[in-house]
């Protein structure tokens, strides 16, 4: 099957990640192409954060009860930023999509626009990946991400197939500490268990690429 | 650089539905790829539904200024916007496609290029300012003929910033005011009729003498800057699968001056500009046609 990568990367981490799913798909005989999301601006946490502030303490609400979550993913207007010219601006040629990047609040700023503006999505298997900073928490990480990608992916026509979440065990705002005390309480587990060279990591992205395969 | 999108959504007078959105992304793709936007028939043999309910969606499109749908007066017509269409022009049949706004679904004599190919006809002077949004990251080219004088006008922009015009003496000239697009007699309920009177002018004094001899054209002229500055408030994502028309009303205020909606009178009195105030109006007749206001207001 000829299949697109899709990624925006900003640290190195969803790099590494992309390029991973790639050659474990290639590795199964598919011929895969890899394009990478470029935000129009420079990047700065700061500003990134200042536009998404108003709603981060919905987010912190959204921990502790699940009808706020959905009134919160219901509502939330996602962020996004300008993006540079694409290589494949309609990607109809490609059987399955494979689209990530890291996690912000929510969808990270770039992907949200490229999966706004792309074209030829509806109708196509698409298969999510993500890096976040702390361990894979279910609701603040995991759900936070993929749902919203899910829910403007199901919009647009698309069918999610498969998604896959690892650490990067790295936080702009310099929160790892934090993280790492969570993945102690939450997991018994030190936060290196979920970096993608673990057994969790190239378990999760075998599993991913057999879902996206199907 | 890059204007940022506007993230706050204070909240939205109707919105489009998914099917809706899905039918708009759709026809946009058939035009970015082709030049030439989807008949009906293909719309309703590719989402599989019931050709009422496309209606319905191209129905909303076009309330919602994203489209304009060829009614019985625009079937046969010779001359567009001023100009002499080509011989070998195809206009849409009655109910199908005759613009998706900036594009025009048929040959204008606004030719885009893009990387130097050319597929795609604009189909309005005003909407040609931003039209570069739909083609990201690539530099965009509107060439076209001055209403006065016949010469040859351009216009170069990339991601809805405008990179150069040619003459520098250009102007816009912006036909009905909002308040005439659907109320206007024998035009009723018209989406179409709105762009019939929007020219490009080769200066000011080229559209001065035009307009001596029409004393009853209610129209205003811009430059080039300022139509652009207007759009890029109010366009900006207009190749988004979730856009719809939004008012940042924040930007609007810092913009009013920049962009004609306040003007001076007597050099020092800010006046607004009543073409623009008459929107009210049009939002009134939307209502009074049958259709409905797709608009989300956000704080900036």
């Amino acid at each position: 099957m000829r299949m697109l990568v899709a990624y925006f990367s900003c640290t190195g981490y969803t790099e590494e990640l992309a390029l991973a799913i790639r050659a474990e798909l290639e590795s199964r005989g598919h011929e895969v192409v890899v394009e990478k999301i470029k935000p129009a601006v420079t990047y700065s946490w700061l500003r990134e954060a200042a536009r998404d502030f108003p709603r981060y303490p919905s987010i912190i609400f959204s921990l502790v009860s699940a009808s706020w979550k959905e009134h919160h993913m219901r509502t939330y207007n996602q962020v996004e930023e300008d993006i540079q010219a694409l290589r494949y601006p309609d990607i109809s040629e490609f059987d399955r999509i494979c689209v990530g990047g890291p996690k912000w609040a929510q969808m990270s700023y770039p992907v949200a626009r490229y999966l706004q503006i792309v074209r030829g999505i509806r109708g196509k298997k698409v298969g999510t990946f993500c890096t976040v900073g702390g361990p894979p928490l279910p609701v603040f990480e995991e759900e936070f991400v993929f749902e919203p990608m899910r829910r403007l992916l199901e919009r647009m026509g698309a069918q999610v197939v498969g998604r896959v979440c690892i650490s990067s065990a790295y936080h702009a705002a310099r929160l790892m500490p934090l993280f790492r005390l969570i993945s102690r309480i939450r997991f018994h587990r030190p936060i290196a268990d979920f970096l993608l060279e673990s057994e969790y990591g190239k378990t999760g992205v075998k599993d991913f690429c057999t879902a996206v395969e199907q | 650089m890059a204007k940022k999108y506007g993230d706050t959504v204070l909240f939205r007078i109707n919105r489009f539905s998914d099917t809706t959105k899905q039918i708009k992304r759709f026809i946009y793709e058939s035009v970015l790829s082709t030049g030439a936007a989807p008949k009906v028939a293909e719309i309703v043999e590719e989402f599989k539904l019931p050709e009422a309910q496309v209606r319905e969606s191209l129905h909303d499109l076009q309330g919602g200024i994203i489209i304009a749908l060829q009614n019985k007066d625009h079937t046969r017509i010779d001359e567009f916007q001023g100009q002499k269409l080509a011989d070998d022009v195809v206009l849409p049949e009655l109910g199908e496609i005759y613009y998706a706004r900036p594009f025009a679904n048929f040959k204008t004599q606004h030719r885009i290029y893009v990387d130097g190919e050319q597929k795609w006809y604009g189909e309005c002077p005003v909407e040609c300012t931003t039209i570069s949004y739909f083609f990201p990251g690539k530099e965009v080219t509107v060439r076209s003929i001055a209403h006065d004088t016949g010469e040859p006008i351009e216009i170069v922009g990339r991601d809805g910033e405008l990179l150069d015009y040619s003459p520098r003496s250009l102007r816009i000239y912006w036909g009905k005011p909002f308040g005439a697009w659907l109320s206007t007699k024998g035009h009723e309920g018209d989406f179409i009729f709105t762009c019939d009177s929007n020219y490009f002018f080769s200066s000011e004094k080229g559209y001065n003498e035009w307009k001596r001899s029409r004393p009853h054209e209610k129209g205003q002229i811009f430059t080039p800057v300022m139509i652009n500055h207007l759009l890029r408030i109010f366009n900006y994502g207009h190749e988004r699968f979730d856009f719809q028309y939004h008012f940042p009303l924040l930007e609007i205020l810092l913009a009013a001056f920049t962009t004609g909606i306040i003007r001076l009178y007597m050099v020092v009195i800010p006046v607004p500009n009543p073409f623009f105030l008459s929107m009210v109006n049009f939002f009134r007749d939307l209502y009074k046609n049958g259709y409905k206001l797709f608009l989300e207001v956000k704080p900036w």
